[in-house]
């Protein structure tokens, strides 16, 4: 039988296979289990998550620390500063650097606070960890409470250890008892090697915010809607095709840099992909004037890890693709392979 | 012996043994060769002559099928679907090795249509360092 048979005869399984409703497939089941003995995620789809207060909704002064492991392996630390007026509103700002693992901090230089200035919104949003979707969380990691009681911030804490169920990493969230804010989280991979971590050294829930000045979007954003705002990008974006184990499509934007850097930074179409914890990112865009040369019709990608978090950068049809994440290179390559 | 091989027309058996002991050329060889190993456009005379017979060997079908290579991503998905359909679309530790082994193919499959060459964080474009740093990466890269 040619391969065309057999992928048409496939195709015409898949989608009768694929009508089929709920109930009538074999071995379909209303829960949600985790496989992993004294984890509360045994039958998960009845159980609360823990109940998180994340720091950019309350109402808050939290000095932190983020730390990343860099290109060379060495620990960069970052402390933070983090205002939030209760209502949505948030302030990012760096108050000290420590690169390669120097163990004292400097001031952070112009270079630096120009940085959080116009990336704090990413920040906040892609970089720092919360639970986006509790259902996702229960079907694509094991949930369980760690024992013990730590101190954070003078603090007494638990701690929530979430594995992913395909051995794609690990987050760790660290939890004030009595408020049930979020203090601090530890990003591991599927190794168990650490990739961040936020912690936090200081907290006033009862600040002064006058003076503080908000975060607002450096560049407008809008949710993108199809064809009709493909001119805004200059080109059809190309839809993700492969989702790592768990993840799912996200809400597709437009980031309008043209606006704020005129024609030498193109818009850009970002799509993130959650597996209800973890994101990655998806983005395209117009070829950048003088960003690094143009790439054959195949796709040919360069690829840069950065301590744990991965960055794929290829043309997909003459597309400029960037996919980053913190999960393996092979999972973020067949991300950016599928679209072609 | 092998009926569909039919004798050289005299004409040309003749024409080639009046070569004597001339060499082919190195190009026939690597014509040849090269034939074996892809896809090498026939001659429209040869299309047309052979035309008919396939016409009448073959049944009509979808075009896009054609490609094997979307055959064979046809074949994965397939796969893939059925695994997690059969799973109630649940990881458990019974069933999900099935299931991910199926994913694990569809994976490598889409990765290997990517020839990725490993640069260092400076060698991204500032739009990639960028959007790094946004996502966590250490931040030193987009000086």
């Amino acid at each position: 039988m040619s391969f065309a048979r057999i992928g048409s005869v496939l195709i015409l399984l898949s989608a009768v296979v694929g009508c089929l409703p709920q109930g009538s497939r074999p071995g379909a089941r209303l829960s949600y289990t985790s496989g992993q003995s004294g984890n509360i995620g045994v039958g998960a789809a009845a159980l609360p998550l823990a109940d998180f207060v994340y720091p950019e909704d309350a109402t808050l002064r939290q000095d932190r620390t983020y730390e990343v492991v860099d290109a060379s392996g060495n620990l960069d630390r970052y402390r933070e500063i983090l205002w939030a007026d209760g209502t949505g509103q948030f302030s990012l700002e760096i108050a000290g650097v420590a690169e390669d693992g120097l163990p004292s901090f400097s001031a952070p230089d112009a270079f630096w606070q120009s940085s959080y200035l116009t990336r704090q919104r990413y920040l906040v949003h892609y970089r720092d960890f919360r639970i986006h979707n509790e259902n996702q969380v229960r079907r694509n990691y094991t949930w369980s409470e760690l024992p013990g009681t730590t101190t954070m911030a003078g603090r007494n804490c638990s701690r929530y250890l979430a594995e992913s169920v395909y051995s794609l990493g690990s987050v760790e969230f660290v939890m004030d008892q009595q408020s049930k804010l979020i203090l601090g989280w530890i990003r591991r991979d599927g190794a168990g090697n650490l990739v961040c971590q936020m912690s936090t050294d200081a907290l006033n829930e009862t600040p002064n915010l006058s003076g503080v000045v908000w975060s607002q979007a450096i560049a407008p954003e809008q949710e993108y809607n199809g064809p009709p705002d493909d001119n805004l990008l200059g080109f059809s974006p190309n839809p993700v095709i492969y989702y790592p184990a768990g993840f799912s499509h996200g809400v597709q934007r437009i980031i309008l840099s043209q606006v704020t850097y005129g024609s030498q930074i193109p818009n850009l179409h970002l799509e993130v992909l959650r597996d209800g914890l973890v994101n990655i990112m998806v983005a395209q865009q117009l070829e950048v004037i003088g960003g690094g040369g143009a790439f054959p019709e195949i796709i040919i990608a360069r690829e840069a890890e950065i301590g744990g978090i991965r960055v794929m950068e290829g043309d997909v049809q003459s597309i400029r693709t960037y996919v980053i994440g913190s999960l393996p290179s092979q999972e973020l390559l067949a991300v950016l392979g599928a679209m072609n | 012996m092998n009926d569909n091989i039919r004798p050289l027309p005299a004409e040309l058996e003749a024409e080639l043994r009046a070569l004597g002991d001339v060499q082919a050329p190195a190009e026939l060889w690597h014509r040849v060769s090269l034939s074996l190993m892809e896809e090498v456009e026939a001659p429209d005379e040869l299309w047309e002559r052979v035309l008919p017979e396939v016409e009448a060997a073959s049944r009509p079908t979808t075009p896009i099928f054609a490609f094997p290579r979307l055959a064979a991503a046809a074949a994965v998905l397939f796969l893939v679907t059925i695994s997690f359909v059969a799973s109630g679309f649940q990881p458990t530790a019974m069933n999900s090795s099935a299931s991910m082994s199926s994913h694990d193919a569809l994976r490598d499959y889409y990765a290997s249509r990517v020839t990725a060459v490993s640069v260092t964080p400076d060698q991204l474009s500032p739009s990639a360092r960028g959007l790094a740093a946004s996502m966590g990466a250490s931040i030193e890269v987009v000086r």
